[in-house]
C-alpha cells in the first residue's frame, strides 16, 4: 500500500491567497464604507478573524489530516477540515481518471486527481505532479488490466 | 453474414416535437397577418409584403426540424442497432445487445395515435443521465427491436407474474404519496408553462383555488380549506399515476434478463439485462410500512432515471409476501436483507434536526411578516398551524426511522435500511455494485463517537444511500470484516 499527502506548498499558497484576499477587502471596506465606522470595524475584524482561523488553524488541520492510500486493490482518502471523511473506493469500481492541473501546479501543487467509478467521484487534492503522475499511472495500468 | 434492417429513419411524428418547441413564434407572423388583413384593402399583397420575414423564420424552423429529422436513421439486426446522427459530421453509434442493460418502449397517448414509440437503450456506459440512444420508431420497428433482443436473450421463459389489480387499486388508494403527486404537479406545471404565459397560469391556478376554497369556506376556514385542496389534489395525482402508470402490469424473467410491460394510456415495456441490475430497493411511506406494503425498485443503468422522470418501479405497491415471492423467484441469489449494525441511542437526537428546522422556517417567517407586512399578519397566522403539518409528520417518520436505520452485510451482498425525508428505504446491493463508501463524522458525532455513511451504488448518475448516526468503531469494524479498510491514523507521520 503506498501513502501519499497533499504537498505542502499547497498550503502555503492557501495561506498567502487567503491573506491577500483579507487584505484586499479590508481596503475595500475602509474605502466604500469609512462613513459608517462601527460596521466597518466589525467587518474588518469579522474577516480578520475568519481569515487566521483559516490560516492558524483550519488549513493546517485540513493539510495533516488529508492522507491517500493506494493499494492493487484499494484507493483511500481521509480528510476534513471541519467534518471528517474517510473515502474508500475499489480500484474494481474506477471507470477512468481525470487530472486537473491549475498553473503553476509544479510549484503550487494545485493538482487534482478525479478518479470516476460508475456512481460515484472521487477527488485527490493537492498532489505534487510526481504523486498525480504516479497515482494516475497505476490506476490506468488497473484499469488496463481488467 | 447477419442480415440487417434496411436504413429508417425516425417515426415523421418527430417532426412534430422537433418543431414544438419554436411554436411560439409562429404567432409573430399570425398576429401581423391579422393585423394587415383588417387594416388593408390589399391585405394579401401587404401581408406578403410585411410578413416575407417572419415566413423565412417559419421556413427555417420547419426546414431545421426537417434537416434534423432526416440526419438520423437507424438499423438493427439480431445482434446490434447501428444509429446515424449528425448535419455536417456523421456520428455513427453501434451497440451490441450483449452490452444493452435496459431497452424501454415508451408509447404515450399522441404517439399511439400515429403508431409511434419513443425507443431508449441504456448501457453501462451511459454519459450522466442520458441514455445512449433515444429515438422514436414506428411500431412495427419498435416491436420488431424488442423482438430481437427478446430473441438474442430469451433460452426459456422461467417465471412470469402479473399484481393483483384490486390490491393495486386498494393500495393505491390508501398509500399513494401526497409528496410524489405534489412533484409530479410542479413538474406538469413546469411542462405547461413552457407552453402557455406564466402569468396566465398563475393567475388560473390561484383563480381556481380561490373559488375553491370560497365554496369550502363556508364550513371551514379559507387558508384550511385551500390547504386541504392542494393535498387532496397532489394525493389524487399520485393515485390515478400509480393506476394509470402500472395497469396490467406484467414481470417475465427468462434466464438472464427481465421483461415488464404495464400502463394503461402510456404503454411502456422495458428488458433488464439481470447481471447490469446495481441494487434493488424497496420504497414505502410510513402508513405502507405499519402496513408491510411496499414497492419493489430496481436501479440499473438506463433505466428509471431521475432526468427523464420515470419510474423504476419493478413491482408496483403490493404485500410484502408477494414481494418476497417475487425477489425469490426473480433473484433467488439475492439474500434476506439483513441488518447487522443499527443507529447509535446517542444519535438519536440528530434524528430530528431537519424536522426542528423545517418546524421554525413558518414562524420566523411570521415574525418578518409582522415587521415588513403588518397586514398580513392574521392571514398569515393560522397558515403557519397548517405549516407545521409537514414537520411534526417529518418528525414522526424520523422517529420510527430511528429504530429502522441500519447498515449489514449477508452472503456478499449488502443492506442499507434509511429514510429520505418523508420514504424508508431499504437496499440491497452486491458487494461489488459498491461504487464508494464515505464515512463522515461532524464535530458532535465525534465528541459522541458516532458516524454518518454514505453508500454509493453503480449508477448512469449519483446515487447513494446515507445512514445517519452509527458507532464509528463498529463501522469500522463492520467494514473491514468485509473487505474495506477504511481505518487510519489521522497524522499521517503517525
Amino acid at each position: 500500500m503506498r501513502k501519499f499527502t497533499p504537498k505542502l506548498a499547497a498550503l502555503l499558497t492557501l495561506r498567502i491567497s487567503v491573506l491577500i484576499l483579507t487584505v484586499a477587502a479590508t481596503v475595500l471596506i475602509y474605502v466604500y464604507l469609512s462613513p459608517f465606522k462601527t460596521v466597518m470595524y466589525i467587518l474588518i475584524a469579522l474577516f480578520w478573524a475568519v481569515a487566521l482561523a483559516f490560516v492558524l488553524i483550519l488549513l493546517p488541520a485540513y493539510f495533516r489530516r488529508t492522507v491517500m492510500y493506494l493499494s492493487p486493490t484499494e484507493l483511500s482518502l481521509h480528510t476534513g477540515m471541519i467534518f471528517l471523511t474517510r473515502e474508500h473506493m475499489r480500484v474494481s469500481a474506477v471507470q477512468y481518471i481525470s487530472m486537473i492541473t491549475l498553473p503553476f501546479s509544479s510549484i503550487t501543487g494545485f493538482n487534482f486527481l478525479a478518479v470516476h467509478g460508475l456512481g460515484g467521484t472521487m477527488i485527490l487534492p493537492f498532489l505534487s505532479s510526481e504523486d498525480a503522475l504516479t497515482l494516475a499511472d497505476s490506476l490506468q495500468l488497473e484499469i488496463q488490466k481488467r | 453474414m447477419r442480415k440487417d434492417s434496411k436504413n429508417s429513419r425516425q417515426h415523421a411524428i418527430k417532426l412534430f416535437s422537433y418543431t414544438t418547441r419554436y411554436f411560439w413564434l409562429l404567432l409573430i407572423p399570425l398576429a401581423r397577418s391579422l393585423h394587415s388583413i383588417l387594416l388593408d384593402v390589399n391585405a394579401w399583397a401587404t401581408w406578403i409584403e410585411g410578413a416575407w420575414l417572419d415566413l423565412v423564420v417559419l421556413g427555417a424552423i420547419f426546414g431545421f426540424a426537417w434537416l434534423r429529422w432526416i440526419s438520423i436513421y437507424y438499423s438493427f439486426n439480431d445482434e446490434k442497432i447501428i444509429v446515424t446522427k449528425g448535419i455536417v459530421a456523421e456520428n455513427e453509434t453501434t451497440v451490441l445487445y450483449s452490452e444493452i442493460s435496459t431497452l424501454s418502449i415508451t408509447q404515450n397517448f399522441l404517439y399511439r395515435l400515429f403508431g409511434a414509440c419513443t425507443v431508449k437503450i441504456g448501457t453501462n456506459s451511459g454519459f450522466m443521465d442520458n441514455a445512449d440512444v433515444t429515438i422514436v420508431m414506428t411500431k412495427s420497428n419498435a416491436d420488431r427491436l424488442y423482438a430481437c433482443l427478446k430473441n438474442s436473450k430469451v433460452k426459456s421463459l422461467l417465471y412470469s407474474v402479473s399484481p393483483n389489480k384490486v390490491r393495486l387499486w386498494v393500495f393505491s388508494l390508501l398509500f399513494s404519496s401526497t409528496l410524489s403527486g405534489a412533484v409530479l404537479a410542479i413538474a406538469l406545471l413546469l411542462e405547461t408553462s413552457q407552453m402557455i404565459d406564466r402569468e396566465i397560469e398563475a393567475r388560473l391556478i390561484l383563480d381556481t383555488l380561490t373559488e375553491a376554497a370560497n365554496r369550502f369556506g363556508q364550513f371551514v376556514p379559507p387558508i384550511a380549506a385551500g390547504f386541504a385542496i392542494v393535498i387532496s389534489v397532489a394525493w389524487a395525482i399520485s393515485f390515478i399515476t400509480n393506476i394509470f402508470s402500472f395497469w396490467d402490469h406484467v414481470i417475465t424473467k427468462s434466464r438472464d434478463s427481465i421483461y415488464t410491460r404495464s400502463g394503461l394510456f402510456i404503454k411502456n415495456r422495458n428488458i433488464i439485462a439481470l447481471d447490469k441490475i446495481n441494487c434493488l430497493e424497496l420504497r414505502q411511506n410510513l402508513g405502507a410500512r405499519l402496513f408491510g406494503v411496499s414497492t419493489l425498485n430496481v436501479h440499473a443503468c438506463g433505466f428509471g432515471t431521475k432526468s427523464r422522470s420515470e419510474s423504476s418501479v419493478l413491482l408496483p405497491i403490493t404485500t410484502k409476501k408477494e414481494i418476497r415471492g417475487t425477489l425469490q423467484e426473480i433473484f433467488p441469489e439475492y439474500p434476506k436483507p439483513k441488518i447487522t449494525l443499527k443507529t447509535d441511542f446517542k444519535s438519536y437526537t440528530g434524528f430530528y434536526f431537519w424536522p426542528i428546522v423545517w418546524a421554525l422556517i413558518p414562524p420566523a417567517a411570521l415574525w418578518l411578516m409582522y415587521y415588513l407586512l403588518p397586514t398580513w399578519y392574521t392571514v398569515a397566522e393560522p397558515a403557519v398551524f397548517i405549516a407545521e403539518i409537514p414537520a411534526i409528520w417529518l418528525a414522526i417518520v424520523k422517529t420510527y426511522s430511528m429504530f429502522a436505520t441500519g447498515i449489514g452485510f449477508n452472503e456478499g451482498y449488502l443492506t442499507v435500511s434509511c429514510s429520505r425525508l418523508f420514504t424508508l428505504r431499504t437496499v440491497i446491493a452486491p458487494k461489488e455494485k459498491i461504487a464508494k463508501i464515505v464515512i463522515r463524522q461532524s464535530p458532535f458525532q465525534r465528541l459522541k463517537g458516532t458516524c454518518s455513511v454514505r453508500v454509493y451504488t453503480a449508477s448512469d448518475f449519483k446515487t447513494s444511500h446515507y445512514v445517519y448516526g452509527l458507532r464509528l468503531d463498529r463501522t469500522l469494524h463492520l467494514f473491514d470484516k468485509n473487505g474495506y479498510d477504511l481505518y487510519f491514523t489521522e497524522n499521517p507521520q503517525g
